[in-house]
């Protein structure tokens, strides 16, 4: 988890940082933010319930890079190879191990992912008063029940 | 610098339950039709907005979502989200000899 800021807003007030999340995600999986999308979208139906305790998502998605790859068939290469193209592909294991001497392989091959949310808040760990502590469980757990 | 702690637990009616436009966390998930799947110690937060909750839960990277859900959110494009959705095993990370693991369909 890191602090953030818009692009636009160099100097944030302590109420404008933003929280970034920096993960790794199983490749396979519904990424973290197209479930926030999905979330954002339905609450702009009609008749849903408003999501208080949840943290605010802002931006995300999977971290790219360029990565050199092989294309076409041999024979339309002059010298019977696949031609090198750059192509902007999501960052996995896979790729950010060549920069890792002796990483060890991932069957999952997970993809770097990252979400911007709004909602900023304190461990759980870090309460100070008991009812501090009994108040956050209650507003995200109440539901539960 | 001590932060303040939110004045207000939650919004709820005058009988002391949630109203229904404002019902709370995990519920509020579940009538969307999300399934969080990982509350723990290190998914729910102290709020530090005194106008907000107290409280909230995050880290929504293991949770299950219907595809009732992305067909509503998404009505012309719900087959290529669903098509991202793994089928199969997924593991979560826990002691090595006592791994756990489950499927879903």
């Amino acid at each position: 988890m890191f602090g953030a800021t818009r692009e636009d807003n160099p100097n944030p007030k302590p109420s404008e940082r933003l929280v970034l999340k920096n993960a790794w995600r199983t490749s396979g999986r519904l990424p973290e933010s197209t479930l926030y999308e999905i979330i954002n979208k339905l609450q702009a139906h009609e008749n849903m319930p408003t999501l208080r305790s949840v943290a605010e998502f802002v931006d995300g998605g999977d971290v790219t890079i360029v990565e050199e790859v092989r294309q076409g068939s041999p024979g339309t290469s002059p010298k019977g190879k696949k031609a090198l193209v750059n192509q902007v592909v999501a960052m996995q294991v896979s790729s950010h191990r060549t920069f890792v001497g002796g990483a060890e392989s991932s069957s999952n091959d997970p993809t770097l992912h990252r979400v911007v949310l709004v909602t900023r808040g304190r461990s759980m760990a870090s309460y100070t008063p008991f009812v501090e502590l009994l108040s956050a469980a209650e507003c995200a757990a109440e539901g539960m029940q | 610098m001590q932060l303040s702690a939110p004045q207000k637990v939650c919004n709820k009616s005058s009988h002391g339950r949630p109203e229904f436009h404002d019902v709370l966390g995990l519920h509020s998930l579940n009538r969307l039709g999300v399934d969080h799947r990982d509350v723990s110690i290190g998914n729910v937060f102290l709020g530090t907005d005194p106008e907000k909750a107290a409280g909230f839960i995050s880290d929504l990277d293991l949770s299950f979502i219907s595809e009732e859900a992305i067909k509503a959110a998404y009505p012309n494009d719900h087959d290529n989200i669903i098509k991202q959705m793994k089928d199969g095993e997924w593991r979560t990370v826990c002691d090595r000899d006592h791994e756990a693991a489950w499927t879903f369909s």
